[in-house]
């Protein structure tokens, strides 16, 4: 046996024993895309005991950003004088008409990078195009973005802007816990993003913890390190003890990146964002202040609010609350696969559907299996 | 989303460096680990050090590491596979 | 959470995929290829030999059994860190005979140039041709030159067919897979598909991986000497392991079973795969091949792959179970299991 195979079995041993003392079905939920793609990637279902549930959240920043956020990308990348700039996942997220993909094979200049300086550079080398950054992510890919806009003001750039989607995860934890009474959802405790957590710091969740008396547990993306960290919220759930730790500490401190949050409190200011299949939360957006404002695409280009309207029949609202799998979905696999995604969901090689499209069982007719969360949980 | 990878950094110029972890080489922009040197390992996340990190811990934690301590450590000093001292920290507890 | 494992019947069946137009992804070599050739090509175009879904037809005449194989390479860049087009393109077809059995015995090149291509480019791209076809001791025969227009193309498309004679002793098909039977494969997965990804997304990465694009008619024709009993092959290029072995066991109808913690990668192509977002057992080989052999014969197997330069790395990596469901399973380094599904479409780097 390897080193992490005992280390692994361990774990395991705890956290089945400590489940084997829960008279009930726990559930927890992950709010981040990699641990969704990574509990899928290694089987963890497989080998957590019958009454332990791990449940996919909003952790997905592609699948959350609405679909008028991604309608004004494709609109802004259609003007002539527009080179719209982006990281790779975004290119293929549906719109109400087509993706900037598809912007792109008609002509559109969209451009994939890998940083926000990349745009920047862009910015610079072409004075006679007017560039726009789309960004999406939480906490972890934001002060990216802040120090984008700190070098576009540096280098005093008239041809650069922003297009911000930024999203911050404790308002929709939040939001989920004050709508749970009626909702249903019925939540043992999180697995808190190890990444977004190296920002914002373990400190941040214990109002969480405080205000709704709901165990969280900071974890990393190894296999090991989240059995690590469930093994942690069962044994928290056995004891009905609410409380927070963090199992990711050679990555997170107490008190986060300060230097980032700073920036971040230097070019954003909270306020409601709308996340697809959730709708408006307070407090949950980043928005640019007025003092990096001719760098703001949305005030720069005018960009109008439109209504939201999300797709009929689709779940991925209450699948990302936690009320329903992808399989309990009409769509799932039939109208909305990856190729041809109707919700958000689906849209991101990380999102649940999309996770459980790839790794999830299939049926005799090699779809995926309709299993739905009323006969996991009976 | 939160994709990041350890790299250790063997450049850095100002706030612009080069991070290599297994002869991949990347450029890394270290605004937001102001301290970082030569030397370090970095949590990098799009472009941007999001982190420093313990290149003990780095060599425990991330399954890519852990070749290159295995071959470091070929002659093991006593206690280099005893997990670091990073021990879980609880606070915020309620009854 | 997921449910366990289901047991069916029969996977083989393609997704549903229903289509108005064609999209990048019917082009991949996954789920949406196989949709696209079951509803487009095979209602058309179905014979016996076509419906045996091989990387070769074989037509039997007068006792001798040939083998027709062609495939069209469009990939860019056109050159990238251990190959190009070229050396993917005589590769990729004599690999295609030599995993069916057979000894190539001649190319056909078909090339299609963009208007205002440089001569120099074309002559490059020649020469690798010329350069891998000598390394798998075949030569192009015949072929064809076709120009459009500017815009039309890019840069370059080269189409290969290759013709080659199965000895009448061997005799791999799916259908000879059983339970029991090991699965092993010659060496470290990934790196074709990574380093072309690199080249072309992320220039301002600097990696020591290279595609592994090669010819392999002279390894596997060895082996085959060695180990007469082989019972199917396959390249996973396109799709990668996880394509070849979701494939394999919707053919052969069992249960196969991949161990996680057997199969080669390097830490490399491990550390590159977990930055872009990708599943290593999604990406493309051009220099691999997977072989299904009795489980006492896998010895002797090992042995002649790894006398081989392209085998060294040559490994037992999973098996053939009794359970005839035709669904290929993970058996994760955690003790865990989950579904190998042939990839959906192409990949996409995540980055963010």
């Amino acid at each position: 046996m390897t080193r992490d195979e005992k280390e692994t079995a361990s774990i395991l041993h705890r956290l089945r024993s400590s489940a084997a003392a829960c008279p009930r079905t726990l559930a927890f939920m992950e709010v981040c895309g990699t641990h969704t793609m990574s509990a899928f990637r290694c089987g963890l279902a497989s080998v957590l005991p019958k009454n332990v549930r791990l449940i996919s959240g909003p952790g997905c920043p592609v699948c959350v950003t609405a679909q008028g956020e991604i309608d004004r990308m494709i609109e802004l990348a259609r003007r002539p004088e527009v080179t719209l700039c982006t990281y790779g996942d975004m290119v293929r997220v549906p719109g109400r008409r087509g993706s900037l993909e598809a912007a792109r094979r008609e002509g559109a200049r969209v451009q994939i990078v890998y940083s926000s300086l990349d745009a920047v550079a862009r910015a610079r080398a072409e004075p006679a195009r007017r560039v726009v950054f789309a960004a999406v992510g939480f906490e972890t890919t934001a002060p990216a973005t802040a120090a984008a806009l700190l070098a576009a003001r540096r280098l005093d750039l008239a041809n650069f802007t922003v297009l911000a989607s930024h999203k911050r995860i404790i308002p929709a934890m939040r939001a989920l816990l004050q709508g749970a009474p009626r909702s249903g959802l019925g939540l043992d405790g999180f697995l808190c993003p190890g990444h977004v957590s190296v920002i914002i710091g373990q400190q941040a969740y214990e109002p969480l913890v405080r205000e709704f008396n709901v165990a969280c547990v900071i974890g990393g993306f190894e296999p090991v390190q989240i059995l690590r960290a469930l093994a942690d919220l069962v044994d928290l759930a056995r004891d009905h003890r609410a409380a927070l730790i963090n199992q990711y500490p050679e990555a997170v401190t107490p008190e986060g990146n300060q230097a980032a949050r700073k920036l971040l409190d230097t070019v954003f200011q909270a306020g409601p964002a709308r996340w697809r299949g959730l709708g408006e939360i307070a407090q949950s957006g980043m928005i640019i202040r007025e003092s990096f404002a001719r760098f703001d695409a949305r005030r720069v280009f005018q960009l109008s609010e439109q209504a939201e309207r999300e797709p009929a029949s689709c779940l991925c609202g209450k699948v990302i609350s936690g009320l329903a799998l992808p399989p309990d979905c009409k769509l799932f696999g039939r109208g909305c696969t990856p190729i041809s995604p109707i919700g958000p969901c689906m849209v991101s090689s990380e999102g649940t559907c999309a996770a459980w499209f790839k790794y999830g069982p299939r049926d005799a007719g090699g779809a995926p299996e309709r299993h739905t969360l009323q006969e996991a949980s009976a | 989303m939160c994709l990041a990878i350890p790299a250790k950094l063997i450049e850095l110029k100002g706030d612009q460096g080069v991070v290599d972890l297994h002869s991949t080489r990347l450029p890394v922009n270290t605004l937001l680990i102001p301290e970082a040197k030569i030397g370090d390992w970095l949590l990098v996340h799009a472009g941007f050090a999001i982190q420093r990190i313990d290149s003990r811990a780095a060599a425990q934690t991330w399954a890519a590491l852990r070749d290159l301590a295995e071959a470091a450590e070929e002659s093991p000093p006593a206690g280099a596979k005893d997990r670091p001292d990073a021990a879980p920290r609880v606070t915020g507890e309620t009854p | 959470m997921t449910p366990p494992i289901s047991h069916v019947n029969n996977a083989a069946a393609p997704l549903p995929a229903h289509f108005e137009r064609i999209a990048l992804a019917h082009g991949g070599g996954g789920q949406l290829t196989d949709a696209l050739i079951a509803q487009a090509m095979l209602p058309r175009l179905n014979n016996p030999i076509l419906a045996e879904r091989l990387d070769a037809g074989l037509l039997e005449r007068n006792g001798e059994s040939l083998a027709l194989t062609i495939d069209s390479y469009v990939v860019q860049p056109l050159f990238f860190p251990g190959g190009d087009i070229g050396r993917l393109a005589v590769s990729g077809t004599v690999n295609d005979l030599a995993v069916c059995g057979a000894e190539p015995l001649g190319l056909a090149l078909s090339i299609i140039l963009a208007e205002g291509l440089e001569r120099k480019v074309l002559e490059r791209v020649l020469d690798s041709i010329a350069a891998t076809a000598r390394e798998a001791g075949v030569q192009v025969i015949t072929g064809d030159t076709k120009v459009v227009g500017r815009g039309h193309a890019d840069g370059m498309y080269l189409t290969t067919a290759g013709i080659g004679c199965v000895p009448g002793s061997r005799n791999l098909h799916p259908r000879q897979v059983a339970p029991g039977d090991v699965l092993i494969i010659n060496g470290n997965i990934g790196e074709h598909g990574l380093a072309v990804m690199l080249e072309r997304d992320m220039p301002e990465v600097k990696s020591v991986l290279c595609s592994d694009a090669a010819p392999l008619n002279g390894m596997i024709g060895d082996v085959l000497r060695e180990v007469p009993g082989i019972k199917f092959m396959r390249d996973p290029t396109r799709g990668g392991l996880a394509g070849a072995a979701a494939d394999l066991a919707a053919q052969c109808g069992r249960h196969v079973v991949l161990q996680e913690s057997h199969i080669p990668i390097r830490p490399e192509a491990r550390h590159a795969a977990d930055m872009l977002g990708l599943d290593p057992l999604d990406v493309a080989n051009e220099g691999k091949v997977l072989l299904v052999v009795r489980p006492e014969e896998a010895e002797i197997a090992l042995a002649a792959l790894r006398s081989h330069s392209q085998g060294r790395g040559a490994c037992v990596i999973g098996h053939v179970d009794a359970a005839s469901d035709g669904i290929c399973e993970l058996h994760t380094t955690i003790g865990g299991r989950r579904i190998v599904q042939k990839p959906y479409g192409e990949q996409l780097p995540r980055i963010c």
